[in-house]
């Protein structure tokens, strides 16, 4: 990778032309013996099992069942035998279980998705509580279904279907708008059902020319006549959804409450796809398509799995020197995270395994040399560099009225800086100085009170 | 068609390796420090060579000898520090390099090496090293020097008469008069150089021309008391404006951006106190030193420019946003760890 020019509204251009390197074909994993299906793949509480050791589930039941608005149900990725409910060793949150289950290779499958009536004559709560059953889970972990009733509550009149890849070695959406683009478009068409919105802006790369011929004899028809491309520069982390959305509006940035107020609601190609699938075809949401990739694989591939596959299965079958791997990313090489151990399971999250060979970054203890480089990329308007100075001293308060919590934790400053200061960290840091100072403060409140 | 993918279970004796585990991105644009200094040492080599040319080759063994001494100290300060020898990244030579342009030109060959010594040993290691000195080393080093001995920099040599054709102007904006700064005898040298600071965005273009604008419009405001039209005088003010090393001053020392404010508006305001200052000195001090003492000056105020000029975050622009909570209060301490 290459240095790249920085423009005036932030982030990194990352991927020139991706569309000659890009992995298109689909393979399906074979299905592994055991898979542990982990219970908490959502930013609510953790769902909670359903299910008990020796059981036999089907492959599509439910295991977890949802707990709260933010929490989605969690269904069987295979058919077998329920041999082991343990705690998630991966997890940070302590009641966050895992589900091992057998594989019988039957692959019966059971919907947990009732069929009652056509999808066009449903009313959008009946779609509603069907998405809710579905477990479906967009980007930030937020469930599909919490955001599609919150945009109903909020009359939202735009719907912003996000087919922006700004990171390399991501080809599973791409491959996903090439070979499923009506599928993607139908699904969309369900979200504007349920949420009423009058439009729908599809977000993508305006350089990637094979999309944009796959989308526009669609968008052109009647059927999708309230469906319009809106093509932008594939910048990171612009399709993160708070940017996005202020990208298309053009008014400000969204807050990071997705029960908040706005006008638009943002929705990924994978989730709308996997609506359609739930709910045309009532396949939940229990298997996804993988990129394996990095410097470490031999014959990088996208992977159709189901969910609670080991990444070690996975890099296996694409012929990875194990050997040479320093690091296991789930995710994009700047958004993703580092994984810990090489049985981590596959979720409903994951949408690349990178095997990379060196083990950046580490954390620097050169000094900053104020070249401003963070400023000048930060997307949200930050200054990470004399944030972090802050958070270096513990000035707490300081850090939070220079708007610590505005952060995304996009990573643009740490992959920008020369001096290789990992700023994420320190700002991450900083956040949870900040939960503490405020909690904290909130039991000093009520002492008082 | 299993046996054709390998067991997963057979893999497992090679996956027991340690991972590393580390905070987003895991990838990194490439940059250093080493190539921002090897860019500013880059641009100052047209203006060293045309010093060279107009004041001889004493000029190139003073430059070289300083750019020696400050490598020098920067490493026994840093073992003497850290007890380890520092990465190379050229900081000093930089340093080295705009001190040894910055002295008047004839100095004695040992004068320029001392002030490099004590720009890094002083104004730059003892003030914390790399990245946190409050003053610019290299100007610190020569305000050493023109403390310690006023008669090599107090000669003032003026031009005389200024050229007043246009053409006269624009040749000796390319070979350059004598300056109280060597490095500014070329003003198109140094102009080059920042075009190619400018160009890999070591430097803004802001602070160093609000810097000039501002200290040109009180020379002329100065100069122009109602007496003459304003062309004439502009070319008349223009020629001991440029010799004074005002360009060399704005465009490679004010711009350092250790000891320049953060953001852009502070900079703005930064670089026009440099050039009233600058002017208001050069009134009853030789026009180097007035130059030098503004710059330091400016300096010591960085903190409260960044103090009081925080960016603006996006969210305030958003209308829908303006009845949300204020958040809560933090009292200053709280998150200290126990």
């Amino acid at each position: 990778m290459t240095r790249k020019k920085i423009k005036v509204p932030g982030g990194i251009l990352l991927v020139k032309n991706t569309k000659d390197s890009a992995i298109i074909a689909v393979e399906t994993a074979p299905p592994p013996p055991l898979v542990s299906i982990p219970l908490h793949q959502h930013c609510g509480s953790p769902a909670r099992p359903c299910v008990s050791v020796h059981d036999r589930v089907a492959m599509g039941q439910i295991i977890g069942t949802a707990q709260d608005p933010y929490s989605a149900p969690v269904h069987a990725s295979v058919s077998g035998t329920v041999t082991a409910i343990e705690r998630f060793a991966f997890s940070p949150c302590p009641d966050a279980f895992s589900v091992t289950i057998e594989n019988d290779g039957r692959d019966e499958f059971a919907s947990p998705i009732p069929y009652d009536k056509p999808l066009n004559e449903s009313g959008p709560l009946e779609l509603q509580k069907k998405t809710a059953l579905s477990g479906i889970v967009d980007l930030g972990g937020v469930p599909l279904h919490t955001l599609l009733e919150n945009a109903r509550k909020n009359r939202v009149d735009t719907l912003i279907l996000n087919g922006l890849v700004t990171e390399p070695f991501l080809h599973a959406e791409e491959s996903l708008m090439l070979a499923r683009t009506e599928t993607i478009l139908m699904g969309a068409a369900i979200c504007m059902q349920i949420t009423g919105a009058a439009r729908c802006m599809v977000v993508i790369n305006e350089k990637r020319s094979d999309i944009t011929a796959a989308f526009s004899p669609y968008v052109q028809c009647e059927r999708f006549s309230k469906f319009s491309l809106f093509p932008v520069k594939p910048r990171y982390p612009h399709q993160h959804a708070r940017l996005i959305a202020r990208d298309v509006s053009k008014t400000g940035l969204a807050p990071a409450d997705p029960a908040s107020n706005s006008r638009e609601v943002v929705i990924s190609v994978e989730a709308a796809a996997a609506l359609h699938d739930a709910l045309a075809e009532l396949r939940p949401c229990y298997e996804r398509v993988v990129t394996v990739a990095g410097p470490a694989v031999r014959s990088p591939k996208n992977m159709r799995v189901r969910i609670g596959t080991p990444a070690k299965t996975l890099l296996a079958a694409c012929s990875t020197d194990f050997d040479g791997i320093q690091k296991l990313v789930a995710g994009g090489p700047l958004s993703g995270d580092a994984l810990q151990d090489f049985s981590t399971p596959v979720v409903k999250s994951t949408n690349a395994l990178l095997a990379f060979t060196a083990a950046y970054p580490t954390l620097s203890h050169e000094s900053c040399i104020k070249c401003r480089r963070c400023t000048s990329v930060c997307p949200v308007h930050l200054e990470p560099g004399r944030l972090i100075a802050r958070i270096q001293n513990r000035e707490i308060r300081a850090a939070r009225e220079r708007h610590l919590r505005e952060c995304i934790e996009c990573g643009c400053c740490s992959y920008i800086c020369p001096s290789h200061i990992n700023l994420v960290h320190w700002l991450r840091f900083g956040k949870t100085l900040l939960d503490r100072a405020e909690i904290k403060n909130a039991r000093g409140l009520k002492a008082a009170a | 068609m299993i046996a054709a993918q390998p067991n997963p279970e057979s893999v497992d004796d090679r996956t027991t390796g340690l991972l590393t585990l580390s905070s987003l991105p895991h990838v990194h644009c490439g940059a250093a420090p080493a190539q921002f200094m090897l860019g500013i040492l880059c641009a100052l080599v047209p203006a060293a060579v045309m010093a060279v040319i107009s004041t001889g080759s004493t000029t190139a063994f003073s430059i070289l000898t300083t750019i020696l001494a400050a490598y020098a100290t920067d490493w026994v300060i840093t073992y003497l520090r850290i007890r380890r020898f520092p990465r190379f990244d050229c900081s000093a030579c930089v340093t080295g390099m705009l001190l040894a342009l910055s002295c008047p030109p004839h100095l004695p060959v040992w004068v320029a090496p001392l002030g490099g010594i004590f720009a890094i040993a002083i104004a730059k290691e003892a003030l914390g090293g790399l990245g946190r000195n409050f003053l610019n080393p290299a100007l610190a080093g020569r305000a050493f020097l023109a403390i310690s001995f006023p008669h090599f920099f107090s000669a003032v040599e003026t031009t005389g008469a200024g050229p007043l054709q246009l053409t006269d102007l624009l040749y000796s904006l390319m070979t350059g008069s004598p300056a109280a700064w060597i490095g500014a005898v070329s003003p198109a040298a140094i102009i080059a150089g920042a075009a190619v600071l400018w160009y890999l965005r070591i430097i803004d273009v802001l602070l160093p021309l609000s810097f000039i604008l501002s200290a040109f419009a009180l020379s002329c405001s100065g100069m122009s008391a109602g007496i003459m039209d304003f062309p004439a005088t502009a070319l008349e003010a223009l020629s001991p404006f440029l010799s004074s090393g005002i360009l060399f001053g704005a465009l490679f020392m004010a711009t350092d951006p250790v000891t320049s404010p953060w953001m852009r508006s502070g900079r703005l305001l930064y670089g026009v106190g440099c050039g009233i200052l600058t002017h208001v000195f050069s009134l009853w001090s030789p026009p180097g030193n007035a130059l030098m003492y503004a710059i330091l000056i400016m300096n010591c105020t960085v903190p409260v420019f960044d103090a009081a000029i925080v960016r603006r975050s996006l969210r305030t622009g958003r209308r829908s946003l303006q009845n949300e909570t204020a958040p809560q209060t933090v009292s200053a301490n709280e998150g200290m760890a126990p």
